[in-house]
């Protein structure tokens, strides 16, 4: 009662925020987890770009039972990452993340280049359709089928994978780990600006 | 298990990846730490100054470049606006026509760009590089000016390596910068600052860095004595918007220094539609352009928080510390605030103010150390 097997403080716990975000512009329900901003932003992208693997269980675990419930019986596919980031990190961002869940993961597509989503305006990021393919011929798929990515921008990367699996799959969904903050209606978040700063409000 | 990169030992930092055991300290840092050019290169050396050094700068110069000759580490203490730069360039110009490689490691970016224009007037014939978040196309050069969090890229690299305010943040307290300064530099290292914490000082006293005292500015004049006024919150609005309207009908410079971004913008607002003001905080962009522009006179008020606290220089700037009991500023921080009072030749007054909503040691301490350097 008095102990937790949390792998963060109780302090860091509190400011990675858990706001989930329903992503309906997609064409198929999207879930996001964290707003893509200050903790949670920082944590994933020393996880993804740093190689700190220790911080891959934090984002998840305090849902994971409830992740592990809601989709016992589903297919997990994971967005794939370019073989080049693969070689450099040593590790799968999103198979990490996914851990603390325990789930079976199934890779059904891959990059086929070493392009970098990242590095594009947020306008280009559609062009993410063109290097992302099926991993081989598909297995007969009769289970709901659960898109997974760590971050979620413009949401072309999910879509791409969507497209690729909707006429195979009996039903398709996504779950983003951090999603954008342009996810959220422009007028709330500046009465968060106003009313709320949180985190550090030094200089 | 010790990390060659940061030096840390604490076994709770390390951790077993996919690749094996790596530092959690400094993994922000990454793993691509540039390999330098390390073949000895021997240049020419001289510089030339803007001002000739009075004669106590040229002592302390002097010394430095004999203390660096023989090996030892120094901390260089001179007052705001002493010369901190100049009084070192002796010693790199030794270094240099020993063929040595020397670095100049500072805590704040936008120092590094001013301090790597100076030294490149300076040392006409060398290539100085600035090193810093922007600047890292280059890493390699006769002098490197960089960021203390750019240090990681030259491991065991620096035969002297300069130190500029140790005691400012990010710096201050982080040992993961400490143990990269540490690891940089294969000779020794001078300390430049007007407040050493307590760390340098334990240094000095155990006889381990030689400490040079500076407590005049190059005109002679002395340091501006902050004044502090004490009462509620109220009474401090009256107080200080009565002292900034004074300062504007002067047609003085001013900068307002305020502990939070919060307090930042909201001061900011409130001043504007009656004076020329601008805003700058860590999230501003455009930093840069926006000091230029206060420098040049475009705007009449400056509200900032702490990230003009050093290396600034503004011609007859005087300064007001809103909240100056604020847990944020420190001793060093409120006397590095006053130090940018009067900084220029051509005009060296101007006023400091301090609003206290309490009496606190750390503002009488910084009143008595800039009273005692005066009266030195």
């Amino acid at each position: 009662m008095f102990f937790t097997t949390d792998v963060l403080c109780q302090r860091c716990r509190q400011r990675l925020a858990l706001r989930p975000q329903r992503i309906v512009r997609l064409g198929f329900p999207v879930t996001g987890l964290y707003m893509y901003q200050g903790l949670a932003r920082d944590m994933v992208l020393r996880l993804k770009e740093r190689g700190d693997e220790a911080l891959a269980p934090a984002p998840l675990w305090p849902l994971a039972h409830r992740l592990a419930r809601m989709y016992r019986g589903w297919m997990i596919v994971p967005m794939p990452s370019s073989r080049q980031a693969e070689e450099r990190r040593g590790f799968d961002p999103v198979a990490e993340l996914w851990a603390p869940v325990g789930l079976p993961l199934t890779p059904l597509l891959i990059k086929t280049d070493d392009y970098v989503q990242k590095d594009q305006p947020l306008a280009r990021r559609g062009d993410i359709a063109g290097h992302i393919a099926l991993a081989g011929p598909l297995p007969a798929i009769d289970r709901p089928v659960l898109l997974v990515d760590d971050i979620m921008t413009s949401g072309a990367t999910m879509a791409r994978g969507a497209a690729l699996l909707r006429d195979h799959a009996p039903r398709l969904a996504g779950l983003a780990v951090a999603y954008s903050r342009l996810e959220v209606p422009a007028w709330w978040r500046r009465a968060e600006r106003l009313f709320w700063w949180g985190g550090d409000d030094d200089g | 298990m010790r990390c060659p990169r940061c030096g840390n030992t604490d076994p709770r930092w390390f951790y077993h990846g996919s690749q094996g055991w790596y530092c959690r300290k400094c993994v922000a840092y990454g793993n691509r730490a540039a390999e330098p050019d390390d073949q000895m290169r021997l240049v020419d050396p001289e510089y030339h100054l803007p001002f000739e050094l009075t004669p106590a700068q040229k002592q302390v110069s002097d010394r430095l470049a004999e203390l660096s000759r023989k090996g030892r580490g120094v901390l260089l203490q001179a007052v705001c606006g002493a010369g901190k730069t100049e009084l070192v360039m002796a010693a790199v110009s030794a270094a240099l026509a020993r063929g040595e490689h020397v670095g100049f490691a500072i805590a704040r970016r936008q120092v590094v760009l001013e301090i790597a224009q100076r030294l490149t007037q300076a040392f006409s014939g060398l290539t100085v590089v600035a090193v810093c978040q922007g600047h890292t196309e280059r890493t390699a050069g006769d002098i490197v000016v960089c960021t203390t969090h750019q240090l990681f890229r030259y491991p065991g690299y620096f035969d002297l390596l300069i130190i500029d305010e140790p005691d400012a943040f990010p710096y201050k307290d982080d040992e993961v910068l400490h143990g990269l300064a540490a690891a940089s530099c294969r000779g020794r290292t001078v300390y430049l600052t007007a407040t050493p914490d307590g760390q340098l000082l334990e240094e000095v006293r155990r006889r381990r860095l030689v400490r040079l005292y500076l407590g005049r500015r190059p005109h002679g004049h002395p340091l501006c004595v902050p004044r502090a006024c004490y009462g509620p919150p109220p009474w401090l609005w009256v107080r200080g918007l009565a002292w900034l309207t004074a300062m504007t009908r002067r047609r003085r410079p001013v900068m307002v220094f305020v502990p939070s971004r919060r307090l930042g913008w909201i001061i900011y607002l409130l001043v504007k539609p009656f004076t020329a003001a601008c805003h700058l905080d860590s999230t501003t962009a455009g930093k840069d352009e926006v000091i230029a522009g206060f420098k040049a006179g475009r705007w009449r008020v400056c509200v900032c928080t702490s990230v003009l606290e050093r290396g600034v220089t503004i011609p007859g700037v005087s300064v007001m510390v809103v909240e100056a009991d604020h847990p944020v500023y420190d001793q060093a921080a409120l006397v590095q605030i006053s130090g940018r009072v009067g900084r220029a030749a051509s005009q060296p007054d101007g006023d400091c103010l301090l609003l206290c909503r309490q009496r606190m040691e750390k503002i009488d301490a910084c009143i008595a150390d800039i009273t005692a350097a005066n009266a030195a």
